[in-house]
């Protein structure tokens, strides 16, 4: 095969597409995924940076603020300080000094909590007053808020100023500073528990990150000071993308949740169209991979489809040879060698025109015999003669024109035939014999030559003689049958008198329509008939074997006519009785061989059904037309038509190949 | 039978005709019309008969063992003081290609056996030898 054919070469393309698909993959979009990881992780980034910015500073202030109060000489001073902190600082919820040993000393007004049940009790002293503050918390305060603790240590005296922060102020201002969004800021403190910021997360969220491994890990970094962790988790239902960084100053983490479908949205459809791409990939690879497989399997059927084809060629009974316009031979089937005498390998490819061998020049002229018709060709064998009936078929292979020459072995055909004949001959040759021998002893006899005879003797041979003529018809009619449809029946055109054989049937005729009481009529035409040419001694037959019928099957007192004229170029005879008629559904086979009609079968045993089969075939090699039409218990009318001008008359007798089909 | 008394009487005519009962039927016909009959049961007696004495008139028929019909019309047309005797074939065969071929190796008339009495024949023979010798 020269050219790529078109499915291979689409199959090509999607491969090709496949690959790139991959290859799109790994290059461009992997690489982009975690490029907008990146992105989206820095933008939550810088959010927490300045979540814990606000946060310090949120934190600083309050110190301070607690500090400041917490700067008197007596208790007094601080109690006074205490208020003023109270009225200029709004979160500062409540404000009371202790004894390190836990008992209240002073409270702020308005405190009427048991405080005991909220404030955390643990205070590292050294680090306490090392650092001057200490946070805790959260803690929840008895309206429900969230707050947390600031313990400063008194100057004057070795007792602690607790301020209880409450968030609520601050969580409203801070939203409102602008990290929105779908995020949830929050404080996560050394115990793992979650002050949020954000209030409406806080009721909607609860302690998120209590108890979980990431909870342990912020609290495990939050010895290395402003280390940024971020990391992916899930929670039941959702993916969050968590950032967090330790509070500088403070013991608390920030921590920023953001759902990552949101945050990384860009980043999910990349990857939907990576997989995308990745699913298409697999799929035209499937796809690839089905389809060779279909065409491996196509490939095995067609061989198997030409091994088939093979096997019929090389067993068919007639010879196939194919060859190109220049006589190149190509193929040639095992029949075809045999009726030839050739061999393939010694024909394939070779130039036939230019070969000495007598063989091969056999096989060049019954290639280049006959056209497309159907024709004979006699070959030439080595040992006999073979008569061969040649088709030219010309068809299309691999773009090339080619020709395909069907070789029909006929000799076997011709032979039979000719057998058959011989058989027919033979037979008909020892009947007429005894026929003869009977016909000539009864005529004899019933001229009296031998000695009288009385009138029952008489009536009995002269019934003999008649059974024996017809005896002798039907064997002429059988040996006419045959010759028929071997094309040889031998027809001798002449120019002729159609009145004479008119005259001659009346008279034949005559009488024996009288013994039926069948009155017989001829009816000759006015305008006198021009002699012309035909076969008189076979159209006699037409004639007579039509008007033996006409009398034979119409009864007694019935008429026949015979009437005949000139039409245009052609003599129409017509023949009409009032016979009994040819039943409709048997009028098909009026003229095939041996055909008899029931309801004449049984008036009339005698008859060879060949009469009208012979009628036919003799007309018909005339160029006319012998036709019918009948109507039972009304009668028959036979019409027959020849050619006044020989030029009508077609050339040469063929033999029947089918009677019916040449019908 | 009225011509009897014509030159027709003591012709001499050869019946070649293998089949006994016919060769008797045809020549006792013909004898009872007044003729000289010899007969030959094949074509090699037919031969020495015609070689014998010339007939004037030889009915033959074709298949015959040995030397058949055809070949006898052969020898004969061949045979310039021969060629002139009149045949006429009685035969069984009554195709057209063996009606030409008779008549084409100089047969008078063709006759199927079957197709004609005894009377008819000796009418067809008295007509050619009429027209021969008459």
């Amino acid at each position: 095969m020269k050219k790529l054919p078109a499915p291979l070469l689409t199959w090509s393309f999607i491969a090709l597409a496949a690959f790139v698909l991959f290859s799109l993959n790994f290059l461009v979009v992997l690489p982009a995924l975690d490029e907008i990881k990146k992105t989206a992780s820095l933008s939550e980034l810088q959010l927490m940076l300045r979540a814990k910015e606000i946060l310090e500073h949120f934190f600083e202030q309050e110190v301070s603020s607690v500090k400041q109060a917490a700067a008197g000489s007596n208790f007094s001073e601080i109690s006074k300080n205490m208020e003023e902190a109270k009225k200029r600082d709004r979160n500062l919820k409540y404000l009371f000094v202790e004894s390190f040993a836990g008992e209240k000393i002073i409270e702020s007004a308005g405190t009427n909590v048991d405080f005991k049940s909220i404030l955390p009790r643990k205070t590292r002293l050294e680090e306490f007053y090392k650092r001057g503050y200490e946070i805790s918390g959260p803690v929840s305060l008895p309206d429900k808020e969230t707050g947390f603790v600031i313990s400063v240590p008194l100057e004057s005296s070795s007792a602690i100023l607790r301020a209880v922060v409450d968030f609520e102020n601050f969580s409203e201002g801070f939203i409102k500073i602008g990290l929105g969004g779908s995020e949830i800021t929050y404080l996560l403190s050394e115990n793992g528990e979650a002050l949020f910021i954000d209030k409406a997360a806080r009721l909607e969220s609860g302690l998120l990150l209590k108890g979980t491994k990431l909870a342990g890990e912020i609290l495990a970094r939050r010895e290395i000071r402003g280390e940024e962790f971020e990391s992916e988790i899930f929670f039941p239902g959702k993916k969050v993308l968590i950032t967090s960084a330790m509070l500088s100053g403070f013991p608390w983490a920030v921590v920023i949740e953001a759902p990552s479908s949101e945050i990384l949205a860009g980043r999910e459809r990349v990857l939907i169209f990576a997989i995308f791409l990745t699913l298409a990939a697999i799929i035209l690879l499937v796809l690839l991979i089905i389809n060779s497989r279909n065409l491996l399997n196509t490939s095995k059927v067609l061989e198997e489809e030409k091994d088939h084809v093979a096997f019929i060629v090389n067993t068919l009974a007639d010879g196939i040879i194919e060859y190109d316009s220049d006589f190149r031979i190509s193929l040639m089937n095992p029949r075809a060698e045999e009726i030839t005498g050739v061999k393939l390998k010694e024909a394939k490819g070779v130039d036939l025109k230019s070969s000495d061998l007598k063989k091969l020049n056999n096989l060049l002229k019954l290639i280049m015999f006959g056209d497309n018709k159907q024709r004979q060709f006699i070959l030439e064998g080595v040992h006999e003669k073979s008569y061969l009936e040649l088709a030219t078929l010309s068809s299309t292979h691999l773009g090339k024109k080619s020709y395909i020459k069907v070789i029909h072995d006929v000799s076997r055909d011709l032979f039979l035939a000719r057998v058959k004949s011989e058989f027919i001959s033979v037979a008909a040759h020892q009947l007429r014999t005894p026929l003869a021998a009977l016909k000539w002893t009864i005529k004899v006899l019933l001229e009296e030559e031998i000695g009288k005879l009385d009138p029952k003797q008489k009536e009995y041979l002269e019934k003999a003689y008649v059974s024996n003529e017809r005896m002798i018809g039907l064997v002429s009619d059988l040996l006419d049958a045959s010759k028929i449809e071997e094309g040889r029946f031998g027809y001798e055109f002449e120019e002729a008198d159609f009145s004479v054989l008119a005259e001659d049937a009346l008279a034949y005729f005559r009488d024996i329509a009288k013994k039926r009481s069948i009155n017989l009529e001829i009816k000759f035409p006015q305008e006198k008939l021009e002699k012309f040419v035909f076969d008189p001694r076979r159209i006699k037959i037409v004639l007579f074997n039509l008007l033996d019928n006409a009398i034979n099957y119409t009864l007694p007192g019935g008429h026949v006519t015979l009437e005949y004229k000139k039409e245009g170029l052609f003599l129409k005879v017509g023949l009409t009785d009032s016979g009994i008629g040819i039943p409709e559904n048997q009028q098909g086979r009026v003229f095939t061989k041996f055909f008899r009609a029931d309801n004449v079968i049984r008036i009339q045993t005698e008859g060879s059904g060949l009469g009208l089969f012979i009628a036919k075939n003799i007309v018909r090699r005339h160029g006319g037309d012998l036709v019918f039409s009948s109507k039972t218990g009304f009668g028959t009318r036979f019409e027959f038509r020849i050619p006044l001008k020989k030029e009508f008359i077609p050339e040469g007798e063929k033999p029947l190949q089918n009677f019916l089909e040449s019908m | 039978m009225d011509e009897k008394g014509t030159g027709l009487s003591k012709m001499d005519i050869l019946i070649v005709e293998d089949d006994k009962f016919l060769r008797d039927l045809i020549s006792q016909k013909l004898n009872r019309e007044g003729f000289k009959v010899r007969t030959a049961i094949d074509g090699e007696i037919g031969m020495k008969e015609i070689g014998e004495r010339r007939p004037a008139l030889i009915l033959l028929d074709l298949i015959l063992p040995g030397i058949d019909g055809f070949e006898i019309l052969e020898r004969l047309r061949n045979d310039a003081n021969l060629s002139s005797i009149p045949v006429l074939v009685l035969s069984n065969l009554g195709q057209s290609e063996d009606i030409d071929r008779a008549r084409s190796l100089g047969a008078e008339d063709f006759m199927i056996k079957a197709n004609f009495t005894p009377g008819e024949i000796v009418e067809k023979v008295k007509q050619v030898l009429n027209k021969k010798y008459v």
